[in-house]
């Protein structure tokens, strides 16, 4: 019997970590089109529960490879490049939730890449066996769902669940100061960064700023003057375009009533943006990516649940996660402004309840809830996408576990070393997946023409437009030439998927075999195995 | 027996080529309800960021494809073979 736990799989891949993480974000930088991203990662959830679960359980563990070996058993060599994605997706998907796991090890006094790597070795020891890989699976989805519901829904009871209001509050103020009585102008707090790099706070007006003991700071005038040196316990008067430069948790005290560094200039520019990058292009670009890349992903198979209610509960509870997770979002631009500074990770969002008083003496756990949910749901969807991992190596016969080992390795290494948030990889996986499994994904469930050459040809060009758009826009970012303005061009660099994934689907339709089926015929034995709902074993070989 | 064996797969295929109609309406639907909400957010005048009734409409547009969303799967979403498919 499959455990009901098994519908919280999608929600836990979708809103990964790495996701909920980039949300929160977003929200508090530009409150118009932060929406959009959770929008389209909740479309992709309603397309895969069409799409792939329709009519039934689809019972086949990792992804678009054993799916089209499941409708062809003779597919050979076309599966080569679907495979190499596949693999590839799924790497890059750990390293994205690793990368979350380093953020979240940054708000603790531990090494984070200690974490990470510890992290990476326990998810490679736990995929290499189906029983602990389940349980954790399991538990991990179930924590991260309460993390993501539980503590958000006490802080709307404690305060208050018109969000409407709360909007127009956060919409209204004329600007966002540190207030009256907090610890930043009170004691003093630590300022953090992403990685380990310095925190610059570059201020806007005239503002006495303290930074505390045992730290100290460098302070780059606006006149242009040779920056200096500031020792601990220093007070400064700061000026409009000053810039105080101090090392990650270095205890600053800032002057209540004056605007908070690095916030909105006022709840208007929360709004509207000056600098938003919302052009149409970009909008497509991101809704394809996320919307279509969901499709395949390793493992998303396994996140629909058993039978198609459970499919249905599960993208209904990524819709409702989405909406969950721009209330996070909002609540902690209204209680907690000060979060600005320094920058926003986004794992401060989700220290809100920690923040909140009326929460008493439960601000604490429901704090440690929240962020050990973000960690449980890394863990979690890292586990369901190692399950996706290719284990057949050329010239040998049976599974092998070097590319689960392979893909940890080289995660925990870049997640753990590299400066890189874990947004890039995970919109580099989506949009991989997006450019070269989509397609597949999608024809293989439904068309009775395709054939697995036409399969393979189409994910070849969309891994080869993908590959080499990814490297063009990766040349010009290094700086040999200049980037594309706004456009089509610019789009293209920054969104392979809008042009690998219909160029992957126009070849793989224009390659399938002519046309052989009337009204009338039977349809094929395996599409038809396909799609039994009533049958919970893999298809026979 | 070969007749009725026939049929059987006749109707199974008649039973795959609705629902892969049904999937289509589903996912144009939300395809839709997506590019309606992104024709707003790039809309010129920053269109999303007017309030109504004290939220961006873009929130509100936001919402609107969450619940198109969450009717899709109630009304076309996946189905099990004990429930009849029209």
């Amino acid at each position: 019997m499959t455990p009901p736990t098994r519908v919280l799989r999608l929600s836990a891949l979708l809103l990964s970590p790495a996701a909920l993480l980039a949300l929160g974000a977003w929200l508090l930088e530009d409150a118009t089109r932060a929406p959009w991203p959770g929008v389209a990662l909740a479309g992709g959830a309603v397309f895969v529960a069409l799409l792939l679960a329709n009519p039934g359980r689809l019972p086949i563990p990792g992804g678009v490879v054993e799916l089209t070996s499941a409708r062809w058993v003779d597919a050979g060599p076309s599966l080569v490049p679907l495979s190499l994605a596949q693999g590839v997706t799924a790497f890059l998907f750990v390293w994205a939730q690793l990368a979350a796991v380093r953020e979240l090890a940054e708000m603790t006094d531990l090494w984070p890449p200690a974490v990470v790597v510890l992290v990476a070795v326990g998810l490679v020891m736990a995929a290499s066996t189906d029983l602990s890989r389940e349980l954790l699976v399991d538990a991990g989805a179930v924590v991260a769902l309460a993390g993501l519901v539980v503590p958000v829904l006490a802080i709307l009871l404690v305060t208050t669940p018109a969000w409407p209001r709360v909007w127009a509050t956060v919409a209204a103020r004329p600007r966002l100061t540190f207030p009256e009585g907090g610890a930043w102008t009170g004691e003093g707090a630590p300022v953090r960064a992403r990685g380990a790099t310095d925190v610059v706070l570059t201020f806007t007006e005239d503002q006495r700023v303290t930074v505390l003991a045992p730290g100290s700071g460098h302070l780059d005038s606006r006149e242009g003057s040779r920056g200096r040196d500031v020792p601990a316990d220093t007070e400064l008067l700061l000026r409009p375009g000053d810039r105080l430069v101090v090392a990650p948790g270095t205890r600053v005290r800032f002057e209540p009533g004056r605007r908070i560094p690095g916030a909105p200039a006022s709840g208007t520019d929360w709004v509207s943006p000056p600098e938003s990058g919302g052009d149409g292009w970009s909008l497509a670009g991101l809704a394809t990516t996320l919307a279509l890349g969901a499709l395949g992903i390793p493992g998303i198979h396994a996140g629909l649940g058993a039978g198609p209610r459970g499919a249905r509960v599960a993208a209904g509870l990524v819709v409702a996660g989405a909406g969950l997770a721009l209330l996070w979002g909002l609540y902690a631009a209204w209680l907690t402004p000060e979060i600005y500074v320094g920058g926003v990770a986004g794992v401060e969002v989700y220290e809100l309840p920690g923040r909140v008083a009326a929460l008493g003496p439960l601000a604490g756990p429901f704090r440690i809830l929240a962020l050990g949910g973000l960690a449980a749901g890394g863990v979690a969807s890292a586990l369901v996408v190692l399950g996706g991992v290719p284990r057949h190596l050329p010239g040998r016969s049976g599974g092998s576990r070097m590319p689960l080992i392979g893909a940890g390795a080289i995660g925990a290494t870049v997640a753990a070393f590299s400066p890189v948030g874990p947004w890039a990889p995970l919109l580099t996986a989506f949009a991989l997946a997006a450019s070269s499994l989509a397609p597949a994904a999608l024809l293989t469930r439904w068309s009775e023409r395709v054939t697995p050459r036409s399969l393979g040809a189409g994910a070849a060009v969309g891994l080869l437009l993908f590959s080499g758009l990814t490297l063009a826009a990766l040349w010009l970012h290094a700086g040999p030439a200049d980037a594309p303005g706004p456009g089509r061009l610019a789009a293209a660099l920054a969104w392979p998927a809008l042009l690998a994934l219909p160029a992957n689907a126009l070849v793989a339709w224009l390659r399938v075999s002519p046309p052989g089926a009337s009204p009338g015929s039977p349809l094929a034995d395996r599409l038809t195995e396909l799609h039994r709902a009533d049958h919970d074993a893999t298809p026979r070989r | 027996m070969t007749t009725a064996r026939s049929s059987e797969r006749r109707s199974r295929r008649d039973a795959f080529v609705r629902r892969r109609a049904r999937v289509l309406v589903g996912s144009t639907t939300v395809a839709i309800a997506l590019g309606m909400l992104g024709a707003l957010l790039a809309a010129p005048g920053d269109l999303g960021a007017i309030t109504w009734a004290g939220v961006g409409l873009a929130w509100w547009g936001a919402l609107g494809t969450l619940t198109v969303e969450a009717l899709v799967l109630l009304v076309v979403g996946p189905r099990g073979a004990g429930r009849r498919e029209r």
